[in-house]
């Protein structure tokens, strides 16, 4: 589409509007991004159209929400290899609670396994959508771009909103320019704003000056004014990251309009890890990156917290485990953090004895058990789509996971949808690797928070040479905890490199050990011979030991490395 | 002025060794010729500065030096000491079994050469087969015996350990039979398997196995042992010998001493300044034809880079350093890396008495990871 409106690609790549390294590394999108087009249509007029590539996996579903809420349609694109995945249904049902228009697009029909037919009844089925002007295209070969061009200008509605009414605009995204402050993604729903103009964010009544607006091509293109129904991207010469919050509506200062935009459901993170620097004197440089980062993706959150074992760092929440992978990599890449992540873990309601309750993102801080009357565990509604043959390994995952069956329907084609009811806690372990092997590849899997259910878990605590390490702690349900804490320590035991001494790893609850295992110390790490021509060598040698060391945290005398933390994540695993 | 070490390289060797990564080759006579005359032109670039110390010891090592014979080794020696050989000088020899006779060893003894290093390696002729060695074991011992009829008071003999495949038990009998030879110094080097070699592919294939660590140091700790019921001081990682019978050459690296390399690929280090010479023994002989010193590169560090690297080197020897010798060498890096110390002195990796700090012989076959803490 961006070719066929004139867009010049100086290069050429795949994904041209996925600008980060790693968007283009794992072939998906994170982050929505706008882009402008102009198109001359057949009735000879020439319409300016606002696209908004979003992301597709249920972590992102705020991005997307966020990118909807600023559109009057969407495009429904579907791949037609794959058919209707779970997270196709996930994001179809947010356009049509905000009432968008929705044009069905069956894309890479120029592959020969593609099958259209088979993919619109599947649509039909699912999503009750009428299929039959639903447009057939490849985007590698050009192929239908000129139909969905023509089918946005006829079927989309244009932008309602009153171009004489004092100004509302919806900010959508931002990010962080060093030169320029916050810039806001915006889009104008009412009015209009220049350059120059006084603006005022409406949820903390501030104001500024308007620096730069412009709209989006494949940067950003400076513009004068932006007008009723553009999206664009305003500079305020905003330094602080507070005073631009995602869903917020700017309005003018002078003439300021009578109330804000709805905004967004703000979503609640459902995943937290505790994020900390491998040298403790980094801590503030996290939380500067902490603070641009969040600007850019408004659905983390984080707090100060700190750790016997690791020093100061942050407990930050996120919307799934894709997502704390992305912002995990993305603070190590754009903000050269070196950092160690604690094991996911969810939000346990703990009830006490004495009749007050809690909420615990971090196991590390779970009450001693004699204090406990009860707790109770978020649980999601899960979607399972795949092949009919893989339905009974699918069956023994979800068994596994503590899965309690709901639902199994069978669609045309020979593919199935399981709904099951899981707790979001085995979600987090390696359900989705699970899923993928056993169904080599061809499951897919969305889920909704559904509610918290009282369950019987128990706090795994870990020793290491007698010495409690609060990072290393688990919750696990009590019918599994002997054999997961067997599995957690033995798999400690691999990933804990020999230190010059022996270490003990010990599994505990409360004051018995119930699983144990010894590290043998470290025999040999030597360079033999070492003379004259051999210094540089051994001095490199020495420096690489030494980058090894940064990836390690220590703990009391034991350097533990990154992996450590995540043993519970592969318990299932096979070695 | 501080005395100085001279290094010579003699890269020519019969075969290659199967775990050999070090610069060294066959060749020709004729190359062999050129590069002697190389060797020549290289010296006399460093006259001046050669004149002006007072060399301490001399090192020909290789590839295979003692397959040079000695009316081409001993002019080498000659125009090194410029004819005027100091009191108390140490020459060695590095003479590979295989390669050396009674009256060439007497000849070499005469012309100035006190010391000779033997790489016997090991005394199974599997093991040596294995290792790609040009010798067998009774040519060793009879290799040891002409250097000793030769006069020859102060003989080393090279083991390696860790072999693909070796028991414990081989190991031992290999280093029983080196004792009951009675050399003065021995150096037991465990196996390290460099990429690219014919025995790297061999494990890298599966045809061969490597040991696992904790064999491998049951090896050496048990050498320790038994070397040290033998009287041998263990004065370096590698290196034991009898009171009064290091090598005082080797010493010279390990205390950031001076030293001139002369030779492919060899290193220089004096004045704080390391130099490496070229490692093509084309370019290295065409440089020198047009009178250039053959430098590769020089490196020079100064401040905490320095002080760590000495540390370091002296932390191999069972010396290992003066805190108040670095203090006053470093005064203003040595602060900072003091705090390193201590943490390592605290958790008993190092051990420190009297102002000398050592790392104790029990961890010398980790020393490396105590290493990696200093950086």
């Amino acid at each position: 589409m961006l070719e066929a409106t004139g867009v010049k690609l100086r290069i050429q790549m795949e994904q041209v509007l996925d600008q980060m390294d790693l968007e283009r590394e794992k072939g998906i999108t994170i982050k929505a991004h706008p882009v402008r087009l102009e198109y001359r249509a057949k009735d000879g007029q020439t319409y300016i159209l606002n696209l908004i590539d979003t992301p597709g996996h249920v972590d992102f579903t705020y991005e997307v929400s966020r990118a909807l809420a600023a559109c009057e349609g969407a495009l429904l694109v579907v791949d037609g290899t794959q058919g209707v995945e779970a997270q196709t249904l996930a994001n179809a049902y947010l356009a049509m609670d905000l009432n968008l228009d929705l044009i069905p697009i069956i894309n890479k029909i120029d592959l020969p396994n593609a099958d259209p037919e088979k993919t619109k009844r599947e649509i039909e089925e699912t999503l009750l959508l009428d299929t039959s002007d639903a447009i057939l295209t490849s985007a590698k070969e050009g192929v239908g771009t000129e139909e969905v061009l023509e089918a946005i200008v006829k079927r989309i509605r244009p932008p309602r909103g009153d171009p004489e009414a004092p100004l509302r605009a919806l900010i959508f995204d931002s990010h962080y320019d060093p030169y320029k402050g916050v810039i806001a993604y915006v889009r104008i729903v009412d009015g209009k704003v220049r350059v120059g103009d006084k603006i005022m964010m409406m949820g903390i009544d501030q104001a500024f000056e308007v620096m730069e607006l412009g709209y989006f091509k494949l940067g950003m293109v400076p513009k004068e004014e932006l007008q009723t129904g553009e999206v664009g991207y305003l500079a305020a010469n905003i330094k602080s990251l507070s005073e631009t919050k995602v869903g917020d509506t700017i309005t003018s200062a002078l003439n300021p309009a009578f109330s804000p935009l709805p905004g967004f459901r703000h979503l609640k993170p459902m995943v937290f890890c505790g994020l900390y620097p491998t040298r403790n004197e980094d801590f503030p440089a996290l939380r500067e990156a902490l603070q641009k980062l969040s600007l850019n993706d408004a659905s983390i959150v984080y707090e100060p917290e700190s750790s016997p074992a690791l020093g100061f760092g942050f407990r930050c929440g996120f919307l799934g485990l894709l997502h704390m992978e992305i912002v995990q990599e993305r603070l190590e890449r754009e903000y050269e953090q070196e950092l160690v992540a604690t094991a996911p873990s969810v939000v346990y309601r703990v009830f006490l004895r004495d009749g007050s309750s809690l909420e615990i993102d971090n196991p590390a801080k779970f009450p001693s058990p004699e204090h406990v009357d009860h707790i109770e565990e978020p649980f999601v509604r899960a979607i399972i789509m795949v092949p009919q043959e893989f339905v009974g390994p699918m069956m023994e995952l979800a068994q596994n996971k503590r899965g309690i069956f709901k639902n199994m329907e069978y669609m045309e084609g020979g593919r199935v949808i399981l709904t099951y009811e899981l707790p979001l806690a085995e979600i987090l372990l390696d359900f989705y690797d699970q899923l993928k092997s056993r169904s080599r590849g061809y499951a897919s899997f969305d889920y909704e928070f559904l509610e918290y259910r009282k369950t019987d878990l128990v706090k795994l605590d870990i020793m290491v040479n007698g010495k409690q390490v609060d990072a290393l702690c688990y919750i696990l349900p009590q019918e599994k905890a002997y054999e997961h804490a067997r599995k957690i320590v033995s798999r400690l035991r691999k990933t804990i490199p020999r230190q010059l001494f022996e270490v003990v790893i010990q599994g505990a609850i409360g004051s018995r050990v119930i699983a144990r295992e010894t590290i043998k110390p470290l025999r040999k790490n030597v360079l033999a011979k070492c003379y004259g021509g051999d210094v540089t060598r051994k001095m490199k040698l020495l420096e690489k030991q030494k980058e090894g060391k940064k990836r390690m945290k220590r703990v009391g005398n034991v350097e533990i490395p990154q992996e450590a933390f995540f043993s519970m994540l592969k318990i299932d695993t096979e070695e | 002025m501080r005395p100085l070490s001279v290094y010579v390289h003699i890269p020519f060797c019969l075969r290659k060794c199967a775990y050999c990564d070090f610069p060294s080759f066959t060749a020709p006579e004729t190359l062999v010729e050129e590069y002697l005359k190389a060797l020549k032109i290289e010296i006399e670039i460093y006259r001046p500065f050669l004149s002006e110390r007072k060399i301490e010891t001399v090192y020909f090592g290789g590839g295979t030096p003692s397959l040079l014979k000695p009316e081409k080794l001993l002019p080498l020696l000659d125009l090194i000491l410029s004819g005027k050989p100091g009191d108390d000088l140490e020459v060695t020899l590095e003479a590979n079994p295989g390669t050396v006779n009674l009256r060439e060893l007497k000849a070499l003894k005469e012309g100035g050469f006190n010391r000779i290093s033997i790489g016997a390696q090991s005394f199974q002729d599997s093991e040596l087969a294995l290792l790609g060695r040009i010798h067998n074991s009774a040519q060793a011992r009879e290799a040891f015996e002409a250097a000793r009829k030769s006069g020859f008071e102060n003989i080393n003999l090279d083991l390696i350990f860790g072999l693909p495949g070796q028991s414990l038990g081989d190991f031992l009998y290999s280093l029983n039979q080196a004792v009951s030879l009675a050399p003065e110094h021995l150096s037991l080097y465990c196996l390290s398997i460099e990429k690219g070699t014919p025995l790297f592919l061999k494990v890298k294939s599966g045809e061969l196995h490597s040991l696992g660590d904790d064999l491998v140091a049951s090896m050496y700790h048990s050498a320790c042992r038994i070397l040290a019921g033998n009287r041998y001081e263990h004065y370096e990682i590698s290196n034991f010998a009898q009171p009064g019978y290091r090598s005082r050459h080797n010493m010279v690296y390990w205390t950031y001493g001076d030293y001139l390399g002369f030779g492919l690929k060899a290193v220089s280090f004096h004045d704080g300044i390391r130099r490496g010479n070229l490692g093509k023994v084309d370019q290295y002989i065409a440089s020198l034809k047009e009178g250039k010193a053959p430098i590769a590169y020089r490196t020079g560090k100064r401040g905490v880079a320095a002080l760590r690297e000495e540390a370091i080197l002296r932390l191999r020897t069972s010396d290992g350093f003066l805190e108040e010798e670095l203090r006053q060498k470093y005064p203003r890096a040595f602060p900072a890396f003091q705090k390193k110390l201590l943490a390592l002195k605290e958790s008993g990796l190092l051990e420190e008495s009297k102002g000398r700090w050592r790392i104790r012989e029990r961890y010398f076959f980790v020393s490396l990871e105590i290493m990696a803490r200093l950086m």
